[in-house]
């Protein structure tokens, strides 16, 4: 026993730490197993684990098996299922995002569970979990181990250790590594990424499986209980479990094993000396851990090509609005939706089925909070029924006056308001938190809230909610008595809790409506679509999901509120459970993720079709409504039931065009609008600068141990059009990127004689800097008129409160970048693609697009790469009279990365040219061109090329 | 892009004249992308083929038994009997009482073992049809005739449900060769002209089995009698497949593709060699065919109604109408008589309608299942046993009448060498999409209900559904026979130059049409690379070079046309298959691992092919030698390299490989002259050795160094074709290509 700044250290606790660490890391092997080869975050690991932990359990005792006998076969069966898996699921969304595939590891994990508690016969003795053999070992006085413990010293590591030479040291762990870092490039030289998937998901169906086997005697598991207990893999373990892989940076087994045993030897520690009665501290803990693990190992991840998983709405063609009803078709429907769920209370009138229809309306607005989050701003959460219940108990806390917990005791403190005001200081406790939990893993690029949130959920539901101001201090807290909001008694009964809810659920609706219409929505959308643009925007990526996540963590709060009325008894360990959460998931999802009557929807069909369909047909509604629907959902109809809604939107406004047709024979000239010479509205003041606009000193940028940009100085002038020249790979995309803030960098930047070297890439887009890109890939679930609106958001930002109650400035703002967005669109003749999705536009379209974002986002400074890339000959001649036009409309400096020599020769005042990340020329055109060094490195030797190259 | 936005932009494609200055710049880009809209719109009219030139379309008539004198009388005699007693192994439904009696299980479990039956024969069926499409199918029919005669007769020897579980699913398994194989058969050997009488014909096997069927089996078992009397209809049954099986012998396979090839051609066909198509691209390959597609779905909704009805139906006529199993055995039979009545009037219909017009064909199939539904809804309401079964009988018939056309529509649309994967995908479609859920949704409704609810509830809407969307795929069939069309008369024209002794190119591109989902990057692309050449494809970004090559590789499936290596047709075959017969390519900016060591790199290049531990080291070696720039750093990550080193290790994990053709897609991306001049060495050094190559390149200096000769792309037409330094003199093409950039 060793006693260190008053912490005891045991040695029988430093073993068993080690030995719950060994456990960790094999989970979480085989986690990171999973990861490391297919991007995969596979939440059905630990189940699948457990499906052969019942199999081997049910062999043994039911059967008589011989221990090694059941121990092979339950690995081959388990191996089985992570094949079926593969084949049956993952090579099917082979190619979505990898947020689809994480939500259907959780629907395979479910099944998988059904499938346990359902279909493995029962298992008929009680009793511990059987072991291979039966020994106690004594090493010191203090230690003592039995068999279960030896077993895990022994064979975990020899088995993590296996799975690491089978990676490196065998062919097809090559395979494996190969297809997992460039799978094309592997399938041309003969492997095969998709069989590599399916080998790698029966090796971790196996590993699963001897790990549940070897560890389920540690953990308290019972013989008889294996087949019949809802979630095995508690949230507590997976949360281990993440934090050890998240700690091996989700690809190093080596260190998987060294964070395992830090992580199970200093839990050990700590909960040896902390009070019996407080161990659930130790969750905080390890949130906190998970927080800092994230905020400092984390480091963005690729981006997933723009997706969306939401059922696309088609714009309502310009001449189809003249009929009221295909104008206000929205309406219309909502009209519907929400009139038939008012009249809801007049046909149930028993108290049990308008609970049910309640808790249909708080898990719609549970979901909606999604809408915004996993919808718009492509993150997700996996505990947003924690939220409900920090929304909810707070609601009780400050009705019933608990004391708010204040560091150090310094002074006592409580509120003691009316129900109304309650809800509304719960709805803001809950936008904080959400804030707090969401900051370290919305900075960068990944799935990190879905961690982060777990944590958080697994923490509130074992801690939080049992502290005084939670509880009130009782094991259970119960429901408020008869609330009032304006002298309506909330509580009156169910039928007034119902209605109440469905107003809110109404309000929410508008709320995220109006969300969706102003130029937050836009901005959230932008930023899932293209992180680099809607900075260039000045769009602040992190800070608009962070607003997403808030705006998502209130909604669930605020859910909350009503939530601990409408229910007759509360538990907050089980209704606040993650379990809830990944209910409202799958409701968001089969409703149709990223739309607003989506979740009513979803939630109507998850959780009303039990009310709907009659008491005989419930086995079908199981069906229907289980997680193989989800899968299914996901593999064949992504769009979820609004799909179809939209599909007979879709037929119905072809019926009114068709009815137009016959009407009007002929198509509406189009209108000729007075083009503005320029797009002037809202035009900042400029302020006036002296020396350079853009000035660069030093900028090294290096990618691992290679320099991509070496020690250059780059200054743009006033007025100027700067050309850089170079081959490709000679560094002017990343000198370009190291400016706008995009990769870090040594070296200083000024722009309008500002220091911005510590300035995030928004911060130096809202100074006047503006970006063109290479791909021109924009944001495509946009329209042209809402990306140019996105790029509006450097004149006028907009505000998240108001733009939520549709309060001033808000209708302001928009009316201005409405008719700022559409003088561009005339400007550039983008008329009859305003309302097409980018998606649809070809890259010239784009690239003009882009250049009408810049005129949006009144940049000073234009640095463009490529402007003409993938644009025809002659379609590419247009593009340097336009940049000129542009140039001269918005007064600016600009730099042009070009390959067309004509084009930058004839518009450029200065050139630079790019070699090996250093400048080797810099100066008028013709003298560059005719630079013996700019020769050799980039214009070649061949006489004739370089006459050709000069201008026609 | 949506309908109303081409059809604004049909409206106004020329620039505003009252617009700015900047609108009348931006004007010439978006010109193009209107225009582009629009030729898109017409590339996919041009493809339709005049009556003439569509096989079968506007020939004369022809009887069945002049399509028996052409094609023979044995195949379609042979396939017919197989038709005829294909669905004994299901017949035994009548006697599902005795056998629950005797094995003493539950309505569940016999339903379920008979289902997993019917999951065998629609599962069995695609790989079966991958095999029909590479082997003799002729060969097929007797080994496995005679293997699912040998399971139906152990199923007379079972006594548990287990034992029954395993011989009904070998038995299902065992027959699931025949959907692909006879159809197939049949396309292959009559005439088109008479195609669908040939294939009424032998549709008319499964009514007269089902007619007779369950009447012999009753009448065995009556026979026989006592508890175990249902043995008997097993042992018995086993009989005529092995019948059958053993005349099959006598059968000759025909040609693949022969009538089609006869329609087109003026001199007999030429027998052609190709890769192995993989299931996966066959099912790329088949998506891409509309009509196919529609069909195919039309026919899984269907399902719902196929597969749920009759099951229902049987059980509601013993339960509601206290029907025993002979006398039921009886009515099922007497229903199909409709049927039997129906197919042949169909099979003379859609060979006329088919003469006229193909879309009629489509449309009329559709047609006759949406009347079937409705037939369903006024029949399945009536409580007089009379009426019901006349009037669901009609329905019956109706659908037998429609199934005519499937094969008929099939066999012209799909592409002749995966026809029979095309034919073995609709009973996948029809029992896994309506037949599995509609099964299990019947169930539970008539569970809670009755039968005649869940049928009500299930088959007439389905049926109305599933006509809808095979109707829907009719404007489709034209271009998709132009297609096929097209695809056998450039194959017959190419081995035609092969049998006249022309040297064969290595590479060879045609009519290749690619795109990515609704935007198509590709068109219409032809290329071919000689023994020996290097040929250099040049062009802007966005040109389609990039994706050119991964169609080649087999990273990409087209949706028309062929490539070949060697005369042999490769456009089907997996990007790893490509690899082991000689497609290498180096992929620009991406053709390493970049987060694998360097020895590693090169040791996962060698993967695809077996080879001695020695041996990989030693070309390993040989390797470093031809890049010292690599030496002595194997250990190093290679996504640390330069972007220079970086391409040249991804050269020589190209060239650790002896291929028959080295793709290399932007040779010069990226890299400092000096290293270009490096790289350059080495191509130069390859070429001496006469290897085949084509390569991406976007500097004209670059490629007028080592090419024989140029293509010259821009938006995914071929532009230029000839000697490079024809290329170079060409101004209006020459000078867009120093517009290049990366990609394209």
């Amino acid at each position: 026993m060793i006693e260190l700044l008053g912490i005891e250290i045991g040695q029988q606790s430093i073993v068993i730490g080690i030995i719950a660490g060994l456990t960790y890391a094999a989970l979480a092997a085989g986690f990171v197993l999973i990861y490391r080869s297919t991007g995969v975050l596979n939440f059905a690991h630990g189940e699948m684990g457990f499906f052969g932990l019942a199999i081997f359990v049910m062999m043994i005792i039911n059967y008589g098996l011989n221990w090694w006998v059941a121990f092979a076969l339950a690995i081959a069966g388990t191996a089985l299922i992570g094949m079926a898996v593969e084949l049956i699921v993952v090579r099917r969304l082979f190619e979505s995002p990898r947020l689809v595939l994480l939500i259907a590891t959780i629907g395979v994990g479910q099944i998988l569970t059904l499938a346990r508690v359902g279909w493995i016969p029962d298992i008929t003795a009680g009793g511990n979990i059987p072991t291979a053999f039966q020994m106690t070992w004594e090493p010191t006085d203090h230690i003592r181990l039995q068999a279960r413990e030896i077993t895990v010293l022994a064979v975990v590591p020899a088995l993590i250790a296996l799975l690491g030479l089978f990676m490196t040291r065998t062919r097809f762990g090559l395979a494996v590594r190969a297809s997992a870092s460039n799978p094309d490039t592997a399938r041309v030289y003969g492997t095969s990424p998709r069989r590599v998937s399916t080998i790698v998901w029966t090796i971790a169906g196996a590993f699963a499986a001897a790990t549940a086997i070897l560890t389920a005697p540690l953990q308290g598991f019972q013989a008889a209980t294996i087949d019949d207990t809802g979630n095995l893999l508690v949230e507590e373990l997976l949360l281990k479990v993440l934090v050890v892989s998240l700690l091996a940076k989700m690809r190093s087994l080596p260190g998987v094993i060294w964070a395992g045993l830090a992580v199970g030897v200093v839990e050990k520690i700590v909960r040896n000396n902390v009070d019996s009665t407080n161990q659930s501290i130790v969750n905080l803990w390890f949130f906190i851990t998970v927080l800092v693990v994230v905020l400092w190992f984390v480091r963005s991840g690729r981006q997933d090509v723009g997706w969306s998983l939401s059922p696309t709405l088609r714009p309502i063609p310009e001449r189809l609005r003249s009929i009221w009803w295909v104008r206000n078709l929205n309406g219309i429907g909502f009209f519907f939706l929400f009139g038939a769920l008012a009249l809801v209370p007049i046909f149930v009138t028993e108290s049990a089925p308008i609970l049910t229809w309640s808790n249909i309306l708080l898990f719609a607005m549970v979901a909606l909070s999604l809408t915004v989050l996993t919808g718009w701003a492509g993150q997700l959460s996996l505990g947003q029924f924690a939220f409900v219940g920090v929304g909810g108990l707070a609601t009780l806390a400050f009705t019933e006056g608990h004391d708010i917990p204040i560091p150090f005791d310094l002074f006592d403190l409580s509120i003691d308001v009316p129900w109304g005001i309650a809800v509304v200081l719960a709805t803001a406790l809950g936008v904080l938190v959400a804030v707090l939990v969401g900051l370290p893993a919305l900075r960068v690029r990944g799935l990190f809230l879905a961690v982060t949130t777990l944590a958080f959920a697994v923490m509130a539901g074992t801690w939080i909610f049992v502290q005084d101001f939670f509880s009130g201090g009782t094991t259970a807290p119960r429901p408020p008595d008869r609330p009032a909001l304006f002298g309506i008694d909330v509580g009156e009964s169910r039928r007034t809790m119902y209605l109440v809810c469905l107003v809110t659920l109404v309000l929410m609706s508008w709320v995220v409506t109006r969300i969706r219409a102003t130029g937050i929505g836009r901005s959230f959308i932008a930023v899932r679509d293209n992180e680099d643009m809607a900075a260039a925007s000045t769009v602040p990526p992190g800070r608009m999901k962070l607003a997403a996540f808030a705006v998502a963590g209130g909604m669930a709060a605020l859910t909350g509120a009503l939530y601990v009325i409408v229910q007759p008894s509360l538990s907050p360990g089980t209704q606040f459970a993650p379990a809830n959460s990944l209910r409202v998931i799958v409701i968001a999802i089969v409703g149709g993720l990223g739309s607003v009557a989506g979740p009513v929807l979803g939630s109507l069909w998850i959780l009303g079709i039990e009310r709907l369909v009659p008491d005989q047909l419930r086995d079908l509604q199981q069906l229907l409504t289980s997680n193989i629907g989800l899968l299914v959902l996901l593999m064949y109809f992504p769009g979820g039931l609004l799909q179809i809604v939209y599909s007979i939107r879709d037929g119905l406004l072809g019926v009114a065009d068709r009815r137009l047709r016959e009407r009007q024979p002929d198509e509406v000239a189009p209108q000729t609008v007075e083009h503005p010479a320029v797009p002037t509205s809202a035009r900042s003041q400029r302020p006036a600068v002296d020396g350079p606009m853009l000035a660069a000193k030093g900028i090294t940028v290096r990618f691992g141990g290679n320099v991509a940009v070496a020690d250059v100085d780059f200054e743009v002038n006033q007025g100027e059009l700067v050309g850089l020249i170079g081959t490709n790979g000679a560094g002017k995309s990343t000198l370009l990127n190291a400016v706008g803030g995009f990769v870090p960098s040594d070296g200083t930047v000024e722009v309008l004689g500002v220091d911005v070297s510590d300035r995030s890439a928004s911060a130096r887009h809202r100074l006047g800097l503006g970006r063109g890109f290479q791909a021109a890939r924009l944001y495509p679930g946009l329209t042209v008129r809402e990306a140019l609106m996105v790029a509006l958001e450097a004149r006028q930002h907009s505000r998240l409160v108001p733009s939520m109650l549709a309060l001033p400035p808000s209708g302001a703002y928009e009316r201005a970048k409405r008719s700022s967005a559409d003088e561009i669109i005339d400007y550039l003749g983008l008329g009859r693609y305003a309302d097409s999705f980018i998606e649809s536009l070809s890259t010239g379209t784009r690239r003009i697009v882009e250049l009408g974002s810049l005129l949006a986002v009144d940049a000073r400074v234009l640095l463009l790469d490529e402007p003409t890339g993938g644009v025809a000959q002659r379609e590419a001649e247009a593009f340097g009279p336009l940049i000129k036009q542009i140039q001269a409309e918005l007064d600016a400096s600009v730099v042009v990365i070009e390959h067309d020599m004509p084009l930058v020769m004839s518009i450029s005042d200065r050139v630079y040219c790019l070699e090996s990340g250093a400048v080797i020329a810099n100066g008028p055109p013709d003298e560059v061109r005719n630079d013996p060094l700019v020769i050799a490195s980039y214009l070649g030797t061949n006489e004739a090329a370089i006459g050709r190259s000069g201008p026609a | 892009m949506t309908s109303q936005d081409r059809d604004s932009a049909t409206g106004e494609t020329a620039a505003d004249p009252t617009g700015s200055s900047a609108a009348r710049l931006a004007a010439a880009v978006l010109d193009e992308e209107a225009r582009r809209q629009i030729e898109q719109a017409e590339r996919d009219k041009a493809v339709l083929f005049p009556d003439d030139l569509l096989p079968g379309v506007g020939d004369e008539p022809m009887t069945l038994r002049e399509a028996m004198i052409v094609g023979g009388k044995t195949t379609v005699v042979m396939m017919f009997l197989l038709n005829f007693i294909d669905d004994l192994p299901r017949a035994v439904r009548v006697i599902g009482p005795d056998i629950q009696n005797s094995l003493n299980i539950s309505d569940t479990v016999l339903a379920g073992v008979l289902g997993f039956g019917g999951v065998a024969l629609v599962l069995g069926a695609v790989p079966m049809a991958a095999l029909a499409d590479r082997v003799t199918r002729v060969a097929i029919i007797p080994v496995a005739s005679l293997f699912w005669a040998s399971t139906m007769a152990l199923s007379g020897f079972i006594v548990n449900a287990f034992q029954l579980f395993w011989t009904n699913a070998a038995t299902g398994f065992g027959q699931a060769y025949r959907i692909p194989v006879s159809n197939s058969l049949i396309s292959d050997r009559y005439p088109i002209q008479a195609r669908a009488r040939v294939f009424a014909f032998e549709a008319l096997g499964r009514p007269l089995g089902q007619l007779l069927g369950p009447l012999a089996i009753g009448l065995i078992v009556a026979i026989a009698g006592g508890e175990e009397g249902w043995r008997w209809a097993f042992y018995i049954m086993a009989i005529p497949p092995v019948l059958v099986g053993l005349a099959s012998i006598a059968m000759k396979e025909p040609p693949r593709g022969k009538n089609e090839q006869d329609a087109l051609l003026e001199d007999d066909a030429i027998d052609v060699e190709e890769l192995e198509a993989s299931m996966s691209t066959a099912l790329a390959r088949l998506r891409k065919v509309r009509t196919f597609y529609f069909f195919a779905t039309g026919v899984g909704v269907l399902g719902f109604a196929l597969i749920a009805v009759p099951g229902q139906f049987n059980l509601m006529l013993e339960d509601k109408y206290g029907l025993d199993a002979l006398d039921r055995g009886i009515v099922e039979s007497l229903m199909w008589i409709p049927a039997l009545i129906g197919i042949p009037i169909a099979g003379r219909v859609f060979d006329r309608k088919f003469r006229e017009d193909p879309e009629a064909v489509v449309n009329l199939t559709g047609a006759l299942i949406i009347g079937a539904g409705l037939v369903y809804l006024v029949a399945l309401p009536i409580k007089a046993i009379g009426p019901l079964l006349l009037l669901v009988g009609l329905a019956q018939a109706l659908i037998s009448a429609a199934f005519v056309a499937a094969p008929t529509i099939i066999a012209l649309v799909a592409p002749y060498r995966i026809r029979a994967q095309a034919f073995a995908l609709l009973p996948v479609f029809i029992f896994l999409m309506g037949g599995f859920i509609g099964g299990l949704i019947a169930g539970q409704i008539s569970d809670a209900y009755n039968n005649r609810t869940a049928m009500l509830i299930l088959a007439p809407y389905t049926a109305m559904l599933g006509g809808w969307l095979i109707r829907r795929g009719a404007v489709h069939i034209r271009r998709d026979i132009s297609l096929a069309v097209e695809e056998l008369l450039e194959e017959q024209s190419e081995a035609r130059k092969i049998a006249s002794g022309e040297a064969v190119p290595v590479l060879q591109v045609r009519n290749l049409d690619y795109s990515y989902g609704p935007v198509q990057v590709l068109f219409d692309v032809e290329i071919e690379v000689a023994k020996g050449e290097v040929l250099a494809l040049l062009g802007t970004n966005g040109a389609g070079k990039s994706t050119l090559l991964r169609a080649i590789s087999g990273l990409g499936i087209p949706d028309r046309g062929v490539v070949r290596l060697n005369g042999r047709t490769i456009t089907y075959a997996e990007a790893e298959t490509r690899f082991r017969v000689g497609i290498v390519q180096l992929r620009g900016g991406e053709g390493i691992f970049p987060a694998l060591s360097i020895g590693d790199n090169l040791r996962a290049a060698l993967l695809g092919k077996e080879m001695e531990p020695e041996e990989v080291e030693r070309r390993i070696a040989t390797a470093v030698e031809t890049f010292p720039a690599l030496e002595g750093r194997l250990g190093e990550l290679a996504g640390d390299l330069s972007g220079g080193q970086q391409q040249m290790l991804a050269l020589a994990m190209a060239l650790i490989h002896e291929p028959e053709v080295l793709l290399i897609d932007e040779l010069s991306l990226g890299l400092a002259p000096v290293v270009v001049q490096e790289l350059l060495e080495v191509v130069q050094d390859l070429k001496a050795r006469g290897q085949t190559m084509l390569i991406v390149e976007q500097s004209l200096n670059v490629a007028l160094a080592f090419a024989d000769r140029a293509v010259f792309m821009e938006k995914g037409v071929v532009r230029f074709e000839g000697p490079a330094q024809e290329l170079a003199e060409r101004d209006d093409l020459a000078r867009a290509v120093f517009l290049g950039g990366e990609g394209g």
